[in-house]
């Protein structure tokens, strides 16, 4: 593993999404290319951190592998907190995952930063006689929500990576891009391309969640 | 002549165009931005003039472009052709003339002598005269045509120059002629605009003075939140989001009711920022590459705010100082007292809290947090210098207070600490020292009361003899502490001073009475302690009533471990042998009925705060404090000097004990104060094993946080970097959690949605 020492930026990055879609699975494939079938249920949380480059900057990752489970799960603040990037993961093969993604989005409206990145993540790819639910209809959807979308498989790796690395990249853009203009008003307007998190329309007459 | 009156007339084109071009880019600029009808309207306005005058400019180029022709063509052709025949004529009938004035010279010269050549040279002058006269003629002809010509050349020329200078004027006639009427309402547009803007001076004016007197007056404001007089300034500042972006986002601060609040721009709702100004403190931010930062250090939160003052405008400038002003010195905001739970309030609601513990000053401002006792600042230096492990000193005002120490104030306070500290007082050891005393008996004093523990009462001895049952049969116990008890008028007398010799009995506390259900129901006095029948010494118990302090500070979870055993009326702790009475056990029991007055008592006496019972696996006061519930119990043993990390004979420290409970509020708390988390039990069992196993997922979140946080402090750890900011968020969402809503860090069994929680 790369030495984590130096690093020039560090992004906590949360994992959710329904019991035993595998994130834990995507966060031991991404940071020590294990992969385990019979992992157990996580409790609480779980970390792990991996560096990767993006434009020539050493960006440390900070993975938040949270409880899928409910009765495993802490209290919600603890996991949002200061995150800036969350995967939201379902099971290709199981569309009841894919039906509660509106539920962690709702989550993630209430508890996380207005501004973190969300990445769509189909997992289980390698399952593609078992597919409940097609990459168009995930990808629309994601389209919609105004989310990045990706398939992939812990088992076989696939995407895996690009997963990260794309969830990361685009934290990355912007990051580095507020940095630069220090956006002078309201965090709410960015630029073009940043992803706000624009869920259901039809309850954006709810007042926002302070952050304070 | 007239080539530089055309030059200066295309000069003189080239700037009007100039300036055209630029109106017309002013104008552009005034009908891009055309957000304001007013600006709107000097946009249009500009492009007509701008019109016109591209009009003119051509016009006049048209005039220049005639007057070039006519003028400079005829002119010049008339120079060129004209006055060269003119000039070739005058060469012509120069060399005539010459040539005449030669023939009369050899007319004059030739000889008398030689008719011949006389003859011939009056014929050569003859002819050269009527020659010269004929070219002559000719020359005077030519003259006169090209004055003729002239004359008439140059009439003419004029005469087309003013045709097109008419012309050209008549174009601008015409042109401004249709201009006209649009000029009239433009005018009078105008005059509008002219009175409008008079009044929008006026009424900013009026504006300006307002806030004048605003900052002078604190009257009210009527921009805003508009019937509140206690808007005292606003104005935009930069804030530093505390979360994962750390960007600066301008928001509209305003100070009011002593509050900092917030909001965005558009929005309405008020974000409450700091409760109360008065007990923060301010100061230049210097961390940052931006200028004008300053950091708001506050005491209800762990981290400092970081602000930055917003650089257009003097308005803002002076927002930002003001709101400076104000926090920097709290003592100059009217003294209304606020209706929060402020920790002003809360301490000074503590009986006796209202003046410094040692001297009897009023309004003391600090306090020390091991002792539970509020201080004035002549006291509080004398604190300081006796070092840690005797008093801990912290400001009300500017320190920053964990909500565990106010608990664990609220539960002492300078009326119990004074009632064990100074129960007899011998001003022969040292003078009293009072509001206004000097330094020297100050120091005396506070020196006998706190480190000789001169004034405080011995605990009974086994050689009492003052009792009528034998001492064999005494036993001891330490009144179960528990706020909900109602409070009834038995123990209300002050210590009964025949109980002297036989019961030590410690600080009030309200809930004696309940105690005394279960133990001693005979007595309404202070003895009450004391069960004639079985001859128990209850500690805690025969408190005088206290008025039932509403701190504000909701109880914690506490007592939730205990609840059964009091249900049993069991409000006290197990009986225990007189013999074994010593302030080390006497704290360990106190620790177990989490009664922290008793456990500040025993520490008076001389209490080891870790020392372990071996009757009880070797556990110390820390582990059955942590058992037993209590937030404050473990918070002051820990402020008193109790090691977090002691084993009992298990090799179980705190942590293992209150993961196995399942006690997330005391993990958060032992982990606060650096608990080691690596420690193996007897059974090889480190605390994160436990909690995974229990699968309590609070705790291992907690657990593994710590983790975390310790691991990245350690990579950092040349920079001195305090932790992970998420670490100390969550940190601090779990302790505030456990003070305010002790109910929520239980782990509900009916796994609702997760989504409700904090």
């Amino acid at each position: 593993m790369a030495k984590d020492d130096e690093y020039d930026y560090l992004f906590k990055v949360v994992l959710i999404g329904d019991s035993g879609v595998g994130k834990s699975n995507l966060l031991s494939r991404f940071t020590r290319n294990e992969f385990n079938l019979e992992s157990k249920s996580t409790i609480g949380v779980e970390f792990a951190t991996r560096s990767i480059q993006v434009d020539g900057k050493t960006i440390k990752a900070q993975i938040w592998d949270t409880a899928g489970q409910e009765r495993y799960r802490a209290i919600t603040s603890a996991y949002y907190r200061g995150a800036v990037g969350a995967l939201l993961v379902y099971d290709i093969a199981k569309h009841l995952t894919y039906e509660n993604v509106e539920r962690w989005l709702k989550e993630l409206r209430d508890h996380a930063d207005n501004n973190i990145v969300i990445m769509l993540v189909g997992n289980k790819s390698d399952l593609r006689h078992l597919r409940a639910v097609p990459t168009d209809e995930a990808k629309a959807f994601a389209e919609k929500h105004n989310l990045s979308f990706i398939e992939t498989s812990a088992l076989d790796s696939t995407n895996v990576e690009a997963a990260f690395q794309n969830i990361l990249t685009e934290i990355y853009k912007i990051v580095s891009q507020k940095q630069i203009r220090d956006s002078p008003d309201d965090d709410n307007t960015l630029s073009n391309d940043v992803r706000t998190i624009q869920v259901a329309p039809t309850d954006n007459s709810q007042p926002k969640k302070q952050c304070c | 002549m007239c080539g530089a009156m055309i030059d200066a007339g295309k000069v003189f084109n080239q700037t009007n165009k100039q300036f055209i071009d630029s109106v017309q880019d002013l104008s552009k600029y005034f009908v891009a931005d055309d957000m304001v009808t007013d600006e709107k309207l000097v946009g249009e306005t500009l492009g007509k003039f701008v019109r016109a005058m591209e009009e003119l400019q051509k016009y006049s180029t048209i005039l220049l472009d005639q007057a070039h022709r006519s003028i400079c063509k005829n002119v010049s052709t008339f120079i060129k052709t004209d006055i060269k025949r003119v000039k070739e004529s005058r060469k012509h009938f120069e060399k005539i003339s010459f040539d005449t004035d030669n023939a009369y010279v050899k007319s004059a010269q030739a000889s008398k002598n030689k008719p011949a050549e006389c003859e011939e040279a009056y014929n050569v002058l003859t002819a050269m005269k009527s020659c010269f006269a004929h070219t002559s003629l000719d020359y005077v002809f030519q003259i006169n045509i090209l004055h003729s010509k002239k004359r008439n050349d140059v009439l003419h020329t004029m005469l087309s120059y003013m045709h097109a200078q008419n012309a050209y004027f008549h174009q601008g006639f015409d042109l401004f002629h249709d201009l006209e009427p649009y000029m009239k309402s433009l005018a009078t547009q105008l005059d509008e605009l002219n009175v409008k803007s008079e009044a929008e001076k006026r009424e900013m004016e009026g504006r300006h003075h307002l806030v004048q007197e605003k900052n002078a007056s604190a009257s009210s404001q009527p921009s805003l939140t508009s019937d509140d007089p206690n808007v005292k300034i606003e104005g935009y500042l930069f804030r530093r989001t505390s979360k994962g972006f750390k960007t600066w986002v301008r928001r509209w601060f305003i100070l009011q009711n002593n509050q900092l609040v917030y909001r965005k721009r558009s929005k309405d709702n008020l974000t409450v920022f700091e409760e109360d100004l008065r007990l923060c403190t301010v100061r230049l931010f210097t961390e940052t590459d931006r200028r004008f930062c300053f950091e708001v250090i506050s005491p209800t939160r762990c981290d400092s705010d970081f602000f930055k003052v917003n650089t257009n405008g003097s308005g803002d400038g002076n927002s930002s100082k003001s709101i400076g002003g104000a926090t920097v010195s709290p003592e100059v905001a009217q003294p209304e007292p606020p209706k929060r739970n402020s920790r002003m309030t809360i301490l000074f609601s503590i009986p006796g809290n209202d003046v410094c513990c040692d001297c009897g000053s009023k309004e003391p401002r600090w306090a020390s947090i091991n002792l539970g006792i509020t201080l004035c600042i002549e006291c509080s230096g004398i604190h300081r210098s006796l070092g840690v492990h005797i008093s801990k000193v912290r400001s009300i005002t500017l320190d920053a207070w964990e909500p565990e120490l106010l608990k664990v104030m609220a539960e002492l306070g300078n009326g119990i600490v004074n009632r064990i500290y100074e129960a007899d007082v011998d001003e022969r050891i040292a003078k009293r020292a009072t509001a206004d005393c000097s330094r020297n008996i100050r120091e005396n004093w506070i020196k006998a009361k706190y480190v000789q523990k001169a004034f405080v009462r011995k605990l009974p001895q086994l050689d009492e003899t003052s009792l009528t049952v034998s001492p064999e049969r005494r036993r001891w116990s330490v009144s179960r502490r528990s706020k909900k008890s109602p409070s009834r008028k038995v123990a209300k007398t002050k210590r009964d001073t025949r109980s002297m010799g036989d019961i030590k009995s410690t600080g009030p506390d309200e809930q004696g009475a309940k105690m005394l259900q279960g133990t001693s129901k005979d007595s309404g006095l202070s003895l009450s302690s004391i069960s004639t029948t079985d001859d128990v010494i209850v500690f805690g118990a025969n408190m005088p009533e206290e008025p039932i302090i509403e701190t504000g500070l909701p109880e914690s979870s506490e007592d939730s471990s205990t609840e059964t055993e009091e249900s049993d009326t069991k409000s006290v702790t197990s009986l225990e042998d007189v013999s074994k009475l010593s302030p080390s056990s006497l704290l360990y029991k106190a620790a177990v009925a989490h009664n922290v007055a008793v456990m500040q008592e025993a520490l008076a006496h001389g209490a080891d705060p870790n020392w372990a019972n071996e009757d009880e696996e070797g556990k110390n006061a820390l582990m059955k404090a942590v058992e037993s519930g209590s937030l404050p119990a473990c918070e002051f043993l820990m402020l008193n000097g109790a090691k977090v990390d002691r084993k009992d004979n298990n090799a179980k420290t705190a942590l293992h004990h209150a993961t196995r409970l399942g006690l997330t509020a005391q993990v958060c708390q032992l982990l606060k104060r650096g608990a080691n988390q690596h420690a193996v039990d007897a059974d090889g069992m480190d605390p994160l094993t436990i909690a995974v196993n229990d699968a309590n997922a609070d705790i291992v979140t907690l657990l593994r946080l710590a983790k975390l946080n310790e691991e990245m402090r350690e990579t950092e750890g040349l920079y001195g970097n305090p932790g992970d900011d998420t670490f100390t968020d969550v940190f601090r969402d779990f302790t505030n959690m456990a003070s305010d809503n002790p109910e929520k860090l239980k782990r509900n069994p009916s796994f609702q949605g997760s989504g409700e929680s904090s």
